[in-house]
């Protein structure tokens, strides 16, 4: 799968950082502070003087045994990789000689401050050195703001880079590279280095020194434009950016979570507020349907009232005639006589009579209790008691409405 | 403003928040049961309403029987004259009144009550026939406060005790 870049880096060089575009390769210079916001997606260059480089052969071609051996060589720099939740130590395997491989690992040591809480359009963490094409079998200087910078290759590819500090002291210069070079030589990782390259303006005394001080042949050339598309796969993004980018997905699911709050709070204040729109429609129509029929319910009513107020004398059933000839008809042939009968006030009746015997006189009671024709009267009955030969009993009859 | 001071600033705007939701639910129920009260005490009317509308014809007759039926008020003197003679019962066999006390007249909405107290004795059929005749629907006669029990001293004869009543319609109606 090929990597796609953007079309911004943020690149660094003699004169500091600036914005390169990488298709028109025009630069912008960078306003404000260090790493402020790019103008759009962009590569970040990782400085040198940022990074550690080592290389080494391990005598594995397995990925997770090379992964151990670098974890285990970065920490003897004191450098703890997992130390938060970027990708700080990155490898690649730069040549395989049987069962060993030539490794390249580089790792960034320290935080990078400007990036705190900054910008997360950095797309891509690369190493600045990765963006340029070195020369075959070189050692290649070049300067990254006031640093000197070595970069070694090994045929085509990068195999280490190493910052020289900020003196312009060619001997200096001459003897870094030199003991760097008797180390990297012993250890079978350059064996044949040809030249030295200098990526800047020519400089008769830095060409001397480095020539007095290394024996190499040393060639002065602009630097070229940098090639992200055929830059070796490094992967780095440091703790800062990966920490900005979780902190920005928690506030973006944070901010969903409120606006979905705020959306579902929204919809049941409307859905309450049409609720009641509703109800109080639907009542000042039901309001509007009985003041409309109210004139006429009410001549009805008047009608009703009327006819209640004289029910008394046009219902027969209330009639005191009607009642004695109701409880009358409940008598037995024989055994049984009233002695009084009594309408108090249309609502009561008081009935008195003598029966024959206790037997006739709770047969009477059943019958008044059972009769349909006197079921709007609620019956009390007292107990029947003896009145010498006969039996006297009293019974209560309460209109029920 | 630091991470901490939005926090606060949040965790703030949140207990707003829930307040303005627990003060617009409160307002909500109040509101909705207000309005539920309402609607029942509406449909209570209404349903008042619909069962005189499925009456409406029976009342309207009933209304046009009382129109039509109610004796009218003449003077208070003539309708206690009325009363009085009708108590008398002198047409009438087998039955014979006495006692008798005019009660005060009175005045409803509905109609003029004038009545007298009386005392009737005779035969049971006697008695309870010409009530009954005196109680006819379109006569607005009502008995009330009815007593009645054997003569104690005539054998097969009762004596009933009673307020006799009639209502004529108001005199503005």
């Amino acid at each position: 799968m090929t990597r796609t870049f953007p079309e911004w880096a943020y690149l660094v060089d003699e004169s500091g950082r600036y914005w390169y575009n990488l298709p028109s390769r025009t630069r912008q210079p960078v306003a404000g502070e260090e790493a402020s916001r790019p103008p759009a997606r962009a590569i970040y260059a990782i400085p040198s003087r940022d990074l550690i480089s080592f290389a080494q052969w391990v005598s594995s071609k397995d990925d997770e045994i090379i992964d151990q051996v670098v974890a285990a060589e970065t920490e003897k720099f004191g450098f703890k990789t997992l130390e938060g939740p970027g990708k700080v130590t990155d490898w690649l395997p730069i040549e395989h000689n049987g069962t060993r491989t030539l490794v390249q690992s580089v790792s960034i040591p320290w935080p990078f401050e400007a990036l705190t809480g900054g910008p997360t359009e950095f797309s891509d963490f690369l190493p600045h050195y990765a963006l340029y094409p070195p020369p075959e079998n070189a050692v290649t200087l070049w300067k990254e703001g006031d640093t000197w910078v070595a970069g070694y290759s090994r045929a085509g590819r990068w195999i280490h880079v190493q910052s020289l500090g900020e003196s312009n002291s060619g001997p200096f210069l001459a003897g870094e590279v030199q003991l760097t070079l008797m180390e990297l030589s012993a250890k079978d990782i350059l064996p044949s280095i040809r030249e030295i390259v200098v990526w800047a303006p020519y400089d008769v005394a830095l060409h001397q020194d480095l020539e007095t001080g290394t024996g190499l042949q040393v060639r002065f050339e602009e630097k070229p434009p940098p090639q992200p598309s055929s830059s070796a796969a490094w992967e780095f993004e440091p703790h800062e950016i990966t920490r900005e980018k979780l902190a920005q997905k928690s506030r973006k699911r944070a901010m969903w979570g409120v606006f979905i709050g705020l959306l579902v709070l929204a919809l049941l204040v409307g859905a309450g507020v049409l609720h009641l729109w509703s109800m109080e429609k639907a009542n000042e129509r039901l309001r509007a349907k009985i003041d409309a029929n109210q004139p006429e319910a009410n001549v009805i009513e008047a009608a009703m009232t009327r006819w209640n107020s004289v029910s008394a004398a046009v219902d027969p059933s209330r009639s005191p005639i009607e009642l004695f000839y109701r409880v009358s008809s409940l008598l037995p042939e024989k055994g049984f006589r009233i002695t009084s009968f009594e309408v108090q006030e249309n609502r009561r009746i008081l009935l008195i009579g003598e029966a024959s015997n206790m037997q006739s006189a709770l047969a009477m009671k059943g019958k008044l209790e059972k009769a349909e024709n006197l079921s709007d009267f609620e019956w009390e009955v007292t107990p029947p008691r003896p009145k010498g030969d006969l039996v006297e009993f009293t019974c209560t009859g309460t209109y029920r409405y | 403003m630091k991470a901490r001071e939005k926090r606060l600033l949040f965790a703030l705007l949140g207990l707003v928040v829930l307040g303005v939701a627990v003060i617009c639910s409160d307002i909500y129920f109040d509101k909705r049961d207000e309005l539920e009260a309402e609607r029942e005490n509406l449909d209570t009317e209404w349903v008042v309403i619909e069962t005189l509308f499925e009456e409406r014809e029976v009342w309207e007759l009933r209304a046009d029987w009382l129109e039509n039926n109610q004796p009218a008020f003449t003077t208070t003197e003539q309708m206690e004259g009325d009363i009085f003679q009708t108590s008398e019962a002198t047409e009438v066999e087998g039955v014979t009144t006495s006692k008798k006390t005019l009660l005060p007249t009175q005045t409803t909405q509905d109609y003029v009550q004038v009545g007298v107290s009386v005392v009737a004795n005779g035969n049971l059929p006697s008695v309870f026939r010409w009530l009954y005749d005196l109680t006819r629907p379109d006569s607005f006669r009502v008995i009330r406060n009815f007593k009645v029990a054997p003569d104690k001293e005539n054998e097969g004869q009762i004596i009933a005790q009673f307020d006799l009543l009639r209502w004529y319609a108001p005199p503005n109606r």
